[in-house]
């Protein structure tokens, strides 16, 4: 038995060990807001937080993760008030299709605990989910304007 | 309850889709009599026509019929609606409408008010009309009742952000004080129409035959259209509250994949389920063979499915399959073969002459200066984001299907063919689409979990994998492109002779075949089945980068300035006709040389053309037509002495004619660039063995953030021309541009796709 908490939540898994988080959180936990893209690593759709860390959830096994603590897209508002991040990707109107944002906001909220004020170049080396829409020049503006805001709710 | 058992057809009418919540609104009546002087709450059941419903707090919520895949139609449409209606766009409030349509006493479908598919970047071209005329009818119907209600005459009357203003007291009514009203009256002459369009049968909402009906505002006033506007559905995208196609599910729903033949047109010969079937959760395996019709080469891959109650499940019992694939006839092909026979084709004298004028062998003779040269190009695929998934239940007698389909109009008509449940009893739920680009516009992803919801009597959602989705597509076809083209002594084009060999029509009229005096365009017909379909910018997205790479060889073959020589050859003002596909149906279709010129002098203007570049940067020009917009683009690129690439910037101009909302349609600009970025730079399918070796992105890297285009300045045309689309038109002059931009850097002319590494050698 696996119990690990999910978004504040304490969930119980008893199924195989081997089965990626990622489709854990999408059948089990009903959570979709977390992308399947390739299943390998690659895109980082589906990157969530696991004890605050930015990870890939198709590559974590259901069996390494008891007692951890996991944070999806739909853990990032706190009482209806979206994160910085969030509001940042808003702002600069950064989506296209919409379906690799999730992660790339999870990725970003994890950036900026690393890089508070990151450069272009901190950036380029460190952030580097897929977005097949092209939306990277809007995504580099949303983490500036996320690292100015998270500074302003400080 | 089980939604699939409350719904019914007349019920679907009535569900707004919206952020993976279902919302009931007031239902709307499909069919009814044509008797004069309904009013819109017979016609459209409560609402103020098809698309607006006014709230009690006075939010408008306003429908978008056409699904989203990126291209901001979503926002763009509801702009539309908004603008004629005077509304605040601030509390408007956006919500998905399904596919609607009905079949006529002749059997015929009808679709209802827009065109629902989107593709060919016809979307707001197609809508534009219908939605001004929806948003002018609902302003009128308010009119008309605050009129009725405060028995004030409307010439005393303004509207704005969404209220009723009395000019004489200045009194401010909200429109929600005169929904009521507004929903009874009654208005002569007003009806809906069914009208041919295009290939479809459209009934619109017509008021061409009320007296003093609604009028629609000149196009370009009004204080929405025009202005840039963020996405109305943002905040659920970011907050993971979006549904895609991928995440539709049933309740009880049973989860498939699919072990299809990889060899293309292959089959199953035998397969051993025996391993499989032990597997945790999985409940059956079944075959599914070629689901198309007699003599069609494929409408799906066969294979086997593996179907469980959970989709790990399905995964590892897929994996534990034991089959023996029939490799069907074309196990030769290859991508030396692909290239062999791209090079044999063009020597058959199958070969084609599609338009030729003067004498263009004569003018060859006779020419000054000769150049001639050819161009390759490889397969490339959609990748979208989000892979392909479709959920179907089939019942006896009613039908549901849930994903994220760019024609979910075509559904229906299949549904009914393959189980023979009634048309009407066949209803669709289109979720958000995480990337289109053409490839999800075909049923092969829908006839599979129709086909196996019927073997089990269970709803079944097919879930593809990124290999799954990579080598079962229609995917852009390669090409071999040769051009022969003369000169006189002044430099003048005066012969140009182009073939182009591929699977499929390449289009490469227009510039300068028809501004050259002796002409040819030919076309050869490779014998190459790998399964090909639209992929953004269709023939263009290729065929942009031939042509405006060949005339920037002449041009500096010639010693000519590359934008100068372009304009030159575009010569003086006219008008031209052409015969390649455009998304809506249009009468004299022409192309107009005062426009791309004027693409090309803003474009060019705005990056400051003629500039020296510093030691190691580059800049390059294109332009091209597609699909009834301009675009132009320079490029401006930095190539170390490693041969290592970086695109600074891009600036660009278009001319679509009206632009609804600038910050959506830089968007799709930004968008264009950097997929053709991808495409030109990284994208080289693999075969063998008759079938698609690659698999995933580690077999082919696509753009990432540190190697995307630095800079972007986009600028459109001040133009009041009917709005024409943007999804496609940058990719095809910005590949040519960023080609001609490298030549510019380097003195390396790339003329054969992937980039690759051809600049480090």
């Amino acid at each position: 038995m696996i119990t690990l908490t999910v978004n504040g939540k304490k969930l119980n898994y008893s199924g195989d060990g081997d089965m990626p988080l990622l489709w854990y959180l999408r059948e089990d936990a009903n959570l979709q807001g977390t992308k399947f893209g390739c299943g390998i690593g690659e895109c980082g759709a589906c990157t969530v937080h696991i004890d605050g860390s930015a990870v890939r959830s198709c590559g974590v096994q259901m069996g390494d993760l008891n007692g951890v603590s996991v944070t999806t897209i739909e853990g990032l508002a706190t009482n209806n008030e979206l994160h910085a991040v969030q509001k940042a990707w808003i702002e600069e109107d950064v989506p296209q299709c919409g379906y690799c944002q999730t992660g790339q906001i999870m990725a970003t909220v994890d950036l900026l605990k690393n890089f508070p004020n990151p450069t272009d170049e901190e950036i380029d080396n460190n952030h580097t989910n897929l977005c097949r829409c092209g939306t990277y020049d809007r995504i580099r503006k949303a983490i500036h304007r996320a690292a100015y805001l998270m500074k302003s709710e400080d | 309850m089980n939604i699939s058992k409350s719904i019914s057809r007349r019920n679907t009418l009535k569900i707004f889709v919206s952020a993976g919540a279902l919302t009931v609104c007031m239902p709307m009546i499909p069919i009814f009599g044509q008797e004069d002087g309904q009013a819109a709450d017979t016609l459209f059941d409560g609402k103020l026509g098809p698309f607006v419903q006014i709230n009690a707090n006075n939010t408008i919520t306003i429908g978008a019929p056409v699904p989203d895949m990126g291209t901001g139609i979503s926002t763009t449409l509801p702009m539309i609606v908004a603008n004629e209606l005077d509304a605040d766009w601030e509390t408007i409030i956006v919500e998905m409408i399904p596919n609607s349509h009905f079949m006529d006493e002749k059997n015929r479908q009808v679709l209802d008010y827009v065109l629902q598919g989107t593709g060919g970047s016809g979307s707001v071209t197609n809508a534009w009309q219908p939605l001004r005329e929806c948003g002018a009818l609902a302003k009128y119907l308010i009119l008309k009742a605050a009129e009725k209600d405060l028995l004030i005459s409307q010439k005393d009357m303004v509207t704005e952000n969404s209220y009723v203003i009395v000019k004489s007291s200045g009194k401010k009514y909200p429109y929600s004080a005169f929904a009521d009203t507004a929903a009874k009256i009654k208005v002569p002459g007003l009806k809906k129409k069914t009208s041919q369009w295009g290939d479809y049968l459209l009934r619109k909402v017509d008021f061409s035959e009320t007296k003093s009906g609604p009028t629609i505002k000149v196009q370009g006033a009004g204080n929405i259209v025009g202005k840039p506007k963020g996405q109305k559905l943002a905040r659920d995208i970011v907050t993971g509250n979006i549904e895609f196609g991928f995440d539709k599910n049933f309740d009880n729903q049973l989860v498939a994949m699919i072990e299809r033949c990889p060899h293309y047109y292959g089959k199953v010969k035998s397969f051993d389920a025996t391993a499989a079937l032990k597997v945790n959760n999985v409940v059956d395996v079944i075959e599914i063979p070629h689901l198309g019709e007699e003599g069609q080469l494929k409408l799906n891959s066969p294979g086997v499915a593996v179907i469980a109650t959970n989709i790990w499940a399905a995964k590892k019992g897929r994996e534990a399959l034991k089959i023996v694939w029939d490799k069907g006839n074309f196990s030769h092909e290859n991508n030396a073969w692909h290239a062999q026979e791209m090079r044999d084709a063009i020597s058959r004298d199958d070969v084609k002459t599609l338009d030729e004028k003067g004498d263009v062998d004569e003018a060859l003779k006779t020419s000054e200066k000769i150049f001639e040269r050819e161009y390759e190009v490889p397969f490339w695929e959609h990748f979208c984001m989000e892979p392909l998934s479709c959920s179907a239940h089939v019942m006896q007698n009613e039908v549901i299907i849930k994903a994220g389909h760019q024609f979910p109009e075509t559904i229906a008509p299949y549904v009914a063919k393959a189980t023979g449940v009634p048309f009407e009893n066949i209803h669709v739920e289109n979720g958000r689409i995480g990337g289109g680009y053409g490839r999800k516009a075909t049923i092969d992803f829908v006839s599979e979990p129709v086909f196996l919801s019927q073997k089990t009597g269970r709803p079944v959602k097919v879930y593809w994998t990124r290999e799954d989705d990579v080598r079962h597509g229609f995917i852009n076809s390669s090409a071999l492109y040769r051009i022969k083209a003369g000169v006189d002594e002044n430099g003048n084009l005066k012969a140009w002779d182009a073939i182009s060999s591929r699977k499929g029509t390449a289009w490469m009229e227009g510039f300068p075949e028809k501004h050259v005096p002796n002409s040819r365009l030919k076309r050869a017909y490779p014998k190459i089945k790998v399964p090909t379909g639209a992929w953004r910018g269709p023939g263009h997205n290729t065929t942009g980068f031939v042509i405006e790479s060949m005339i920037d060889e002449i041009a500096v073959g010639l010693n000519k300035d590359p934008l100068d020589y372009r304009l030159e050859i575009l010569g003086v003002d006219k008008e031209y006709p052409f015969n390649s596909w455009t998304p809506v149906p249009v009468k004299n279709k022409t192309i107009s040389s005062a426009r791309m010129k004027g693409v090309l002098r803003l474009a060019a203007e705005k990056a400051g053309w003629g500039k020296k570049m510093p030691n190691g940067q580059g800049r390059g020009i294109a332009s091209c037509f597609t699909f009834g917009s301009y675009a132009a683009m320079v490029v401006d690129v930095f190539v170390d002495d490693k041969g290592n690439l970086t695109v600074l910037k891009v600036t660009g101009a278009a001319d679509c004619g009206l632009v609804i909302n600038p910050l959506g349609a830089k968007a799709q600009m930004e968008g264009g660039c950097m997929d053709g970025l991808s495409a030109a730079i990284y994208q080289n399918i693999q075969f063998d063995d008759g079938r698609i070796t690659t698999g995933n992105f580690n077999d082919i890297p696509l753009v990432r953030i540190n190697e995307a285009i630095k800079a972007f300045d986009f600028h459109f045309v001040d133009s009041n021309e009917i709005p024409t689309g943007l999804g496609e038109i940058a990719l095809p002059p910005f590949i040519p541009a960023l080609m001609n931009a490298i030549y510019n850097a380097t003195g390396k002319r790339i003329r054969k796709f992937p980039l690759g590494d051809q600049l480090k050698t």
